[in-house]
């Protein structure tokens, strides 16, 4: 029984690995296997990524595609640590003599000054803007014209470049491409290797006409102006932030402003637009032009793993500033890789954090240091990522499935500043690391508080303004006027004294002060109420001698127009204050608290007297 | 013999109310202090008093009789009543004979003469009129017991009266007896109200 179990249960297991080798369709169709995983790397800011493919019957290239949450398509993203790039330049007698970081030296015609921009040591690179990172071949356009594979291939037929680079000079000196190299070039872009287009490539209007390279403008997603419209400038500003304007080179956030030789676009460009001209433009006779989600107001643009720069109208010369951007942007566009992992430097935390909300403001004694606590979350920025991979023999391309990462860098700091401007935005240096900040007081009855929060990533947040407002503005009477009607059912009357509040903060209001003072015809004195049992009973001496005159709150509930807080609800007489005696707090924005006066007192006043109370009230900030 | 009493009272009144008319109104100017982190703000007061009227309920007049046949003189009593507000003080400042009548006395001190001897002439020429508190009723403690007599050149002050109280006074006379007939004489008795 064994024996025989064993021999039927070979056939079994022979036909099913027979099935398997026979058929490599569904081997291949096993590719959809390609499996990507993504980890956050916070500190490095940058997305790890490494994916598997179970095909090992024919070697791969791998693309990657990402979408962040801020984007609403996919693009592939750049996928190599070190870059490749052929200079095909047009044709011009002036030439440049460098050397390289390696130490080698060449003459080139200065339309190919790409090489030695990347690879001359320079002030801020021993080994030039791309940092040895970056090596550059060079052909000129006839040559690539004539026989493009030539220099695109190995003799092996595979392509040696990741990115071509088409510049630079004005006009790209009248030479278009040829159709082979048109032809050439579309299919080395298919392939998902990056080209970078300079100044007047893609044109093809009433002034310049390079129609063959046009026939490439819609990898960059640019549409032509049929007439020649230009728009420029020598100052260019970062529109988007992404890994071109901060991988290898931190160029600056948004906004920030650089200087380029003077260029122009001649063109509308509908893809990623990362640095326009800043205005005003001062190109001569300079056209801004928008159509829909296009605009011609821009320097440097992008879709996928195609790009267009305006570097060449100055025939070769290229600012630190421009440089810098062209490295970026050869990493930016060399996306075909046959490795299996790739930090994406492209997948940064790109959300500033939450605008800072502020806990309090509190002072010393003396008001003369402010401290300021506040408090902020960052947040992170999601991705979406696949990767397609293409068979090198068959050129079969699969796709992983979409993962999704988000990645948070944390807080770093904040940045604080302190000035008299309702507008003010602090330098968005880190101030300090901790959630608080003490500083000297500045001068004025009010000052402003600016708080950025920044992250480990350099985001950001939107800035929070504290006005510290400590203006008191009080309106009350000068004078007011009682009398006494000793024949009168009620023989004290006197107006309310009316105290408004015109600050923007809650006000203290205190009596520093009641007292007779002379100016009157008589100048009485101020004694507490409880001195005589009955004041109707007072001699004539005594009426004009002695009154209990004070004031007391009319209002006997709180609320937003009037008082926050009621001190005292009894009539604070003259002869209790001995100092500055509180007796409750104003609301801000004009409420109104009323005091209202009063007295004890005789009566037998033998004729006609006036006579003189000072009120001081002290008003001041309640915290 | 019928004997008239003057007061003063009226023209303080009139005075009080003169004064009321003229009490200045304070307009409510208002200022607006402004400062940082506190200010003070001054505020005057000014007052305005009035006068106390002084109210008192008296007669107008007042009748005494002499009979020398019974040897008795005769007078009701002279109430004064306090409706001020406080009290006051009741002082009579005179008491002198005036004409109007058959006779015009001449006032004399109570020693000056011996009145049971004094003849026809003597009778109808010289009498000791004065006015006294009656009794102790009303009049708050201090007050005078001694009388005003006619000739005593200073004022006497009474006492002092708490509102809504009637302090009472009584007229006492030194007289002779030989009249021989019936006769009529005026007094004018003043009074002095003031707020004590």
């Amino acid at each position: 029984m064994h024996h025989l179990k064993r021999l039927l249960f070979v056939p079994f297991l022979s036909l099913a690995l027979l099935f398997s080798f026979a058929a490599p369709g569904v081997t291949a169709s096993a590719a959809t296997a390609l499996t990507l995983s993504a980890s956050p790397n916070a500190s490095g800011n940058y997305v790890a990524l490494s994916w598997t493919n179970s095909d090992k019957n024919q070697p791969y290239s791998y693309m990657l595609y990402s979408k962040s949450s801020h984007e609403s398509t996919f693009q592939s993203i750049p996928s190599k640590s070190s870059v490749k790039v052929l200079n095909i330049y047009p044709d011009v007698t002036s030439t440049v003599t460098f050397t390289t970081w390696t130490g080698q030296n060449y003459t080139l015609p200065k339309s190919a000054s790409l090489k030695m921009w990347m690879e001359t040591p320079n002030q801020y690179d021993s080994k030039g803007y791309g940092k040895g990172l970056i090596s550059v071949d060079t052909v000129s356009i006839t040559s690539y014209n004539a026989n493009p594979n030539a220099y695109l291939k190995n003799s092996g037929g595979s392509y040696k470049y990741d990115t071509l680079y088409f510049g630079a000079w004005d006009a790209f000196a009248s030479e278009d491409l040829s159709a082979a190299a048109e032809t050439a070039t579309d299919t080395f872009i298919k392939t998902g290797r990056g080209v970078l287009f300079g100044h007047d490539t893609m044109v093809d209007n009433s002034g310049i006409s390079m129609p063959n390279f046009f026939k490439l403008a819609h990898y960059c997603d640019i549409q032509t102006i049929s007439n020649y419209t230009v728009l420029g400038n020598t100052q260019i500003k970062v529109l988007k932030k992404g890994l071109l304007t901060n991988y290898p080179w931190q160029i600056g956030d948004v906004g920030t402003v650089l200087n380029v030789p003077l260029s122009h676009s001649n063109q509308m460009a509908f893809g990623d637009i990362w640095m326009t001209y800043q205005q005003p433009f001062t190109y001569p006779n300079s056209a801004l032009v928008t159509s829909g989600m296009g605009t011609n107001n821009f320097y440097l643009t992008s879709w996928s793993n195609a790009a267009m720069i305006q570097t060449g109208h100055s025939n070769g010369d290229a600012t630190p500033d421009e440089q810098k951007v062209t490295a970026n942007t050869l990493f930016y566009l060399s996306q075909i890789t046959t490795d299996t992992s790739w930090n994406d430097h492209k997948g940064q935390d790109l959300d500033s954090p939450d605008a800072p909300a502020i806990l309090g403001v509190t002072h010393n004694a003396g008001r003369t240091q402010y401290t300021i606590s506040y408090s902020s979350q960052d947040n992170a920025t999601g991705y979406q990522y696949y990767v397609e991979s293409t068979g090198e023999n068959d050129g079969a391309k699969y796709s992983s499935s979409t993962i999704s990462t988000s990645i948070e860098s944390g807080m770093r700091g904040y940045s604080v500043s302190v000035d008299n401007n309702p507008s003010g935005i602090p330098n968005g240096m880190v101030t300090t690391t901790m959630g608080s900040y003490t500083f000297a007081r500045p001068s004025g009855s009010g000052f402003y508080i600016h708080v950025e929060a920044i992250d480990a990533s350099g985001n950001i947040s939107p800035v929070t303004t504290y006005h510290v407002d400590e203006l008191v503005s009080i309106t009350h009477p000068v004078s007011v006027g009682y009398v006494i009607d000793p024949n009168s059912v009620a023989p004290f009357t006197a107006p309310d004294v009316q105290i408004i509040n015109n600050s923007t903060i809650p006000i203290r209001v205190s009596v520093q002060n009641l007292s007779a003072t002379a100016g009157g015809s008589l100048t009485l004195n101020d004694v507490p109420p409880s001195k005589y049992a009955d004041w109707s009973k007072l001699t004539s001496a005594q009426t004009k001698s002695d009154i209990a005159f004070g004031l007391v709150i009319r209002e006997t509930v709180t609320g937003s127009g009037t008082w926050s807080e009621i001190n005292r609800t009894t009539p604070l007489y003259a002869s209790d204050i001995t100092g500055k005696t509180p007796i409750g707090i104003l609301n801000p924005n004009g409420a109104t608290g009323t005091l209202v006066l009063t007295a004890k007192y005789g009566l037998a006043w033998d004729k006609a007297y006036t006579s003189v109370h000072a009120l001081t009230l002290f008003f001041d900030l309640t915290d | 013999m019928k004997k008239g009493i003057k007061k003063l009272l009226a023209g303080i009144v009139t005075l009080t109310m003169l004064t009321l008319a003229a009490v200045p109104a304070f307009a409510a100017t208002t200022t607006t202090d402004s400062g940082t982190g506190s200010v003070t703000g001054n505020v005057t007061i000014n007052g305005s008093i009035s006068p106390l009227t002084i109210s008192v309920t008296h007669p107008i007049n007042v009748a005494y009789a002499i009979s020398p046949d019974a040897g008795t003189f005769t007078s009701p009593d002279i109430g004064i009543t306090n409706n001020t507000k406080t009290a006051v003080n009741v002082t009579v400042q005179s008491l002198t004979a005036a004409s109007g009548g058959t006779l015009t006395f001449t006032d004399v001190d109570p020693a000056a003469k011996s009145w049971n001897t004094l003849n026809n002439a003597d009778s109808k020429k010289y009498i000791a009129l004065g006015v006294k508190a009656k009794d102790s009723i009303g009049w708050n403690s201090g007050y005078s017991t001694a009388t005003h007599w006619a000739t005593t050149p200073s004022s006497l002050l009474v006492g002092s009266l708490n509102p809504a109280t009637t302090g009472t006074l009584t007229l006492t006379a030194d007289y002779g007896l030989a009249f021989d007939a019936a006769y009529t004489a005026n007094h004018s008795l003043v009074f002095l109200f003031q707020l004590t």
